[in-house]
């Protein structure tokens, strides 16, 4: 199991010992069911569309926005966007684990909770915010180039804005609380006594952490990092104003189609793929939990 | 020829909170080679903090572990050659059961194929037959398999001291006995030195040469299993091994040749084994098996009246009353009363095994 799903199971002694009497708990989820079902429906919509006429969406058929769809800028902007998610799903990751294992393990309440604030940030911090404040320290006379010019006299020594860089750092920052808390989740999953028992066998701590705790916490940070990925497969806001023109992403080719360009069937089209990208990222987090199933008993 | 000790402890203590805590208090304690060494005592009196400092899982604040003569201050623990069973067992999850055998060996870097044979010997050991566990998951094996896969991992690097943190804990009292019974063939066969940490004194009177009863961070009595037993320095000690009959001692009123006659609250004069200077609060400590109950007044016997009976495994137990309003239990393998709650008994003890004891 995932550290996230394992965190939602019911306990086993739940689901063995059913009460005489069943509650109905399909109940709880009508409020909810009936937001995704509307969900669902303009799915299928989008689904229509994309297979509909320029201007004739409803009534022809065609399948000529999927032929559009891979036209070679069309190929290099959804290469260009999977490649950026996967690069800051890695990073994400990365940065991520340490921050985890902090949580994990201070011994001071108050460290922890402002931590997890501070990582907690993201989520509430409207994304568009966050991409004007990372446009404030990136840009040419942004807070960085110019510490560093004064530093060293270069005069705008580095590029970072309007480019893949400025990009992957803005989905990099966003999405970390989407990496730390599964991982978190998964460190505490395991008891201090593995790592103890692996020091006593002989382990130093590099080895216990390669052999033990990265084993172990594996499922949680690959949650993390799928989520981060599906996260950032459809990212706007940030590619928007930190790409400037020159990097574009899914998300901001559909909104151009179907806003400014009015080409609905191909920004649907462009959806369809993103659901889809979406839910291949999800069976792959199946596939990780069916491998790790057997490890957490 | 005389043998270095594997395991000595000078003077050892560890405080929490600056000092406020006294978790070790200044204990020293010694392991011969092919000894088990049981500390014994109640959950927080340092049993695990002092187990932990020799495993190197926690420091000392004062004091000195040799292993092998060596003084190991400032090693951290995968230099320290001792093993640790822990409570837990601490099995690794995603480990197979000759992964978790091998993972000791696979640090020190040991070849492939020595590896192999070296895990296959210590599961036949620990009698897993190894072409039927090697490949098992530890989420398949049940409790007492568990422990012996634990039990394996550390006996195979060939630690020279072993550490055990209440193994057994989580068993049930068959399997934890038979569990014990063979942990010491297998102790006796190696030759081990090893250090029992537990709170259940039958487990540990099983499997020790010796026995170190802690209380409060220090040590309150050292000697084999018997020893302590039969000639408990104190009423704690005595209440801790098994059920203990204590009456306090009013006056002495005689103490010749390391004997004493004492007269005790229950109105009667008890001889006992051993003397001392017995300041206030002293008692007469008793085992249950060390009485015997009669129907009828043999003279000089206390009176009481049956509260309880009971059969248990051979054995009949009486709660008993005195007249003083002591409480006490005596026991006996044949039912030499036939009595029930209410009737009145008279009771005898031992004269050879009563002890007078401080608080």
């Amino acid at each position: 199991m995932t550290a996230i799903e394992s965190s939602i199971t019911p306990l086993q002694s739940m689901e063995n010992d059913a009460p005489i009497r069943k509650p109905q708990i399909g109940l709880l989820l009508i409020p909810s069911g009936m937001l995704i079902g509307l969900l669902l429906v303009c799915a299928l919509v989008v689904l229509r569309m994309s297979v509909g006429e320029r201007d004739a969406e409803w009534t022809g058929w065609s399948l000529k926005a999927y032929v559009q769809l891979a036209s070679a800028r069309n190929i290099g902007i959804i290469i260009d966007t999977i490649w950026m998610a996967l690069l800051s799903a890695l990073i994400t990751t990365l940065v991520a684990f340490p921050i985890a294992l902090f949580l994990t393990r201070t011994t001071s309440t108050l460290a922890r909770r402002v931590v997890l604030i501070a990582i907690l940030l993201p989520m509430i911090i409207s994304l568009l915010v966050q991409s004007f404040g990372w446009m404030a320290i990136l840009g040419p006379n942004g807070l960085l180039n110019q510490a560093i010019s004064a530093a060293t006299g270069i005069e705008r020594p580095l590029s970072l804005l309007f480019n893949r860089t400025g990009v992957l750092l803005g989905l990099v920052q966003t999405s970390i609380p989407l990496a730390v808390l599964p991982a978190a989740a998964a460190l505490r999953s395991i008891p201090i006594s593995l790592e103890e028992a692996a020091n006593v066998l002989g382990a130093n701590r590099i080895r216990t952490y390669r052999h033990i705790i990265l084993p172990l916490a594996w499922p949680g940070m690959a949650a993390g990092a799928i989520l981060v990925f599906g996260f950032n497969t459809g990212a706007f806001a940030v590619p928007l104003l930190l790409g400037g023109l020159k990097v574009t992403t899914i998300a901001v080719v559909i909104r151009d189609q179907m806003g400014s360009l009015s080409n609905w069937p191909l920004g649907a089209a462009l959806s369809v793929l993103l659901i889809l990208l979406a839910l291949a990222v999800q069976s792959l987090n199946r596939l990780i939990v069916r491998t790790n199933a057997e490890i957490k008993e | 020829m005389e043998q270095n000790p594997v395991l000595e402890i000078r003077n050892l203590s560890r405080t929490f909170a600056h000092g406020a805590v006294r978790a070790v208090d200044q204990i020293d304690l010694d392991v011969q080679p092919g000894e088990i060494v049981s500390i014994l005592g109640p959950s927080g009196c340092g049993k695990t903090t002092t187990m932990r400092i020799i495993a190197g899982l926690d420091l000392p604040t004062a004091g000195e572990v040799r292993i092998l003569g060596k003084n190991v201050a400032g090693k951290p623990p995968h230099q320290r050659n001792v093993g640790l069973v822990f409570q837990s067992l601490a099995i690794f999850p995603h480990m197979s059961v000759k992964q978790n055998v091998a993972f000791g060996l696979r640090m020190q870097g040991l070849a492939r194929n020595l590896i192999e044979a070296k895990v296959a010997k210590a599961l036949e050991l620990v009698q897993l037959s190894p072409e039927k566990f090697a490949g098992r998951r530890p989420s398949e094996l049940s409790g007492g398999q568990l422990q012996r896969v634990a039990l394996a991992r550390t006996l195979v690097t060939e630690p020279a001291l072993v550490l055990f943190d209440e193994p057994m804990a989580a068993l049930d009292r068959r399997l934890r006995d038979y569990m014990a019974v063979e942990l010491r063939s297998i102790q006796k066969q190696l030759g081990l030195a090893a250090v029992y940490v537990t709170h259940d004194q039958e487990t540990a009177s099983m499997m020790s040469d010796r026995v170190i009863i802690m209380n409060a961070g220090k040590i309150l009595q050292a000697g084999t299993p018997e020893e302590i037993y039969e000639t408990p320095n104190s009423k704690f000690v005595s209440d801790f091994l098994g059920d203990t009959n204590t009456l306090r001692i009013e006056r002495v009123l005689e103490q010749k040749d390391g004997k004493s006659l004492v007269q005790t609250n229950a109105g009667v004069t008890i001889r006992v084994a051993n003397s001392g200077d017995i300041g206030e609060g002293a008692f007469v400590i008793f085992r249950p098996e060390q009485t015997i109950v009669y129907p009828a007044d043999p003279g000089g016997a206390f009176e009481g009246e049956v509260v309880s009976s009971q059969f248990r495994s051979g054995l009949h137990r009486w709660q008993i009353v005195l007249r003083g309003g002591n409480k006490l239990i005596a026991q006996s393998t044949e039912n030499r009363l036939a009595s029930s709650a209410g009737d009145t008994v008279w009771v005898t003890i031992d004269p050879g095994k009563a002890r007078i004891v401080r608080q």
